[in-house]
């Protein structure tokens, strides 16, 4: 059994990319990558990466144990996992795409700040069963609970907790962002595009301060820090 | 100085009851003149929890409606003489009583008692808008799980928006095995929501079981860790300084043994 070329890890300017063989089992997989990233724990050092896992359609669970090996196989600090655009059974379009590329983000907020829009800020939190409604933008210095809402024609910037339901250009501006100092919010809707952050994203990817925009009709997330 | 305490929760089924005979036994113990209403009409529960359904002549709504003088409707407790029960309606419901009436009501029993304790209904329409109508603090009571939070946070809400602002928090039905092994909220996760101080962390205890079967509330029973729990909330609520129970229970023999030889 080969397993110098079951599992090859490659760096690029997007962070890590794990080329993993499509037909070996899963376990064979599992302790080729461990042995790579082993042997390559000095190279990697403590840097702040993101991984992408390409060549072979991955659960959830699959996907975690990966990362798990590769987290406790070396001293990486995995930023980001990107999600592949390869074909997979799982349909990853509902879901929101976490982007790295620093190009990227930079055009992205470039875009979403010129819209002009009266602003209103709001002091203290949101509990469950409250609203906020208006025109512009909003700014919230607090938290939104799980089951408190924020529609805006704006954009919306959470400074604090974001665990409730925000609708950021909701009469159809496509342009307008969601951020929070921790994006996790129940649902997330931009214009008239909805999503929500699944379960595997959420604990590890959006509790730093996060951006949601919108580009080509599929919302993307990206790091504020 | 008297003073109304409306117990509260949104959810149903957290341990308002409990909480209202429990902490208005607690005070009474230490020497208070208390009263308890159940403000629950047409879904009475406080009566039995309390052992003294067979004593009900008239209820509140008898009161308000003038059918009897207060003092008539007023039941004296089996075992303690300065804590009293005002009952609810059994065969009426929730819109036999206006606000304004209840605060009418409050305001009477004020005049003759220390505290008064009042058994708010489950949900957010007309029975719990008049349970807080003469309500001078709340305590939300709420369990570790995300649908009571859920409805909490509501409550907690409203109240801040009506004049009970600075609610307190009892946690109830904690189980600290299951939280340590991730199954169950912490105490931290519920505050991170609620953001409202904590007067007190209750126990899951299958003496409260017993003690509602038996008519009489788990405050009575030394060996009751529930009890025990709202023996202090009671203290707190008059102002005493009371560190929180350990709640940590599961000591097995070798996990006593560690500890002996300071592991």
């Amino acid at each position: 059994m080969s397993d110098n070329n079951s599992v090859i890890l490659k760096g690029n300017k997007d962070g890590i990319v794990v080329m993993l063989d499509k037909d070996l089992e899963f376990e064979a997989i599992k302790s080729a990558l461990y042995k790579k990233v082993t042997d390559a724990k000095k190279f990697f050092g403590n840097s702040k990466t993101s991984i992408l896992f390409k060549g072979r359609s991955l659960t959830d669970i699959e996907e975690n144990e990966l990362l798990e090996i590769i987290s406790h196989g070396s001293d990486l600090n995995i930023a980001f996992v990107s999600v592949p655009d390869t074909g997979s059974s799982i349909n990853k379009k509902e879901e929101p795409v976490i982007q790295v590329n620093p190009q990227t983000i930079d055009d992205a907020l470039n875009r979403v700040s010129s819209i002009q829009n009266n602003t209103i800020f709001h002091k203290g939190s949101l509990r469950s069963g409250q609203a906020l409604r208006h025109i512009g933008s909003i700014v919230i210095i607090g938290d939104v609970n799980p089951g408190g809402e924020i529609i805006a024609e704006g954009n919306v910037i959470i400074l604090g907790s974001l665990k409730g339901v925000v609708h950021a250009g909701c009469s159809g501006n496509y342009d307008c962002f969601v951020a929070a100092l921790n994006l996790s919010p129940t649902q997330l809707r931009i214009s008239d595009i909805i999503t929500y952050i699944p379960k595997h994203m959420n604990k590890t990817y959006t509790v730093a301060p996060s951006l949601a925009y919108i580009q080509e009709k599929q919302i993307y997330i990206a790091p504020l820090v | 100085m008297s003073e109304v305490i409306v117990v509260t929760s949104g959810k149903g089924g957290v341990g308002k009851t409990t909480t209202s005979a429990n902490i208005g036994t607690g005070l009474a113990i230490a020497g208070k003149k208390v009263v308890l209403v159940d403000a629950d009409i047409g879904l009475r529960n406080l009566d039995v929890i309390m052992g003294l359904e067979n004593r009900i002549v008239y209820d509140i709504i008898d009161v308000i409606e003038g059918n009897c003088r207060l003092k008539q409707a007023l039941i004296k407790d089996k075992r303690y003489s300065n804590l009293y029960l005002l009952p609810a309606a059994q065969t009426k419901d929730k819109d036999a009583v206006s606000p304004e009436q209840m605060q009418k009501l409050c305001e009477s029993l004020k005049e003759e008692f220390d505290y008064i304790v009042i058994d708010c209904p489950a949900g957010i329409e007309q029975g719990f808008k008049n349970a807080i109508a003469g309500a001078d603090r709340a305590v939300v009571v709420t369990t570790p799980e995300v649908s009571a939070v859920r409805d909490a946070d509501r409550i907690i809400g409203l109240l801040e928006a009506s004049d009970l602002k600075n609610p307190v928090l009892i946690l109830n039905r904690l189980r600290i095995d299951m939280v340590k092994r991730g199954d169950m909220m912490t105490i931290e996760d519920v505050t991170e929501i609620l953001a409202i101080d904590i007067v007190g962390v209750v126990p899951d205890d299958e003496s409260i079981v017993v003690s509602a079967n038996r008519g009489e509330p788990a405050v009575l029973d030394e060996q009751s860790r529930a009890g025990q729990a709202f023996r202090d909330i009671s203290r707190r609520l008059m102002g005493e300084e009371i560190p929180f129970m350990d709640l940590d229970t599961n000591e097995n023999f070798f996990s006593k043994f560690k500890k002996l030889f300071g592991a």
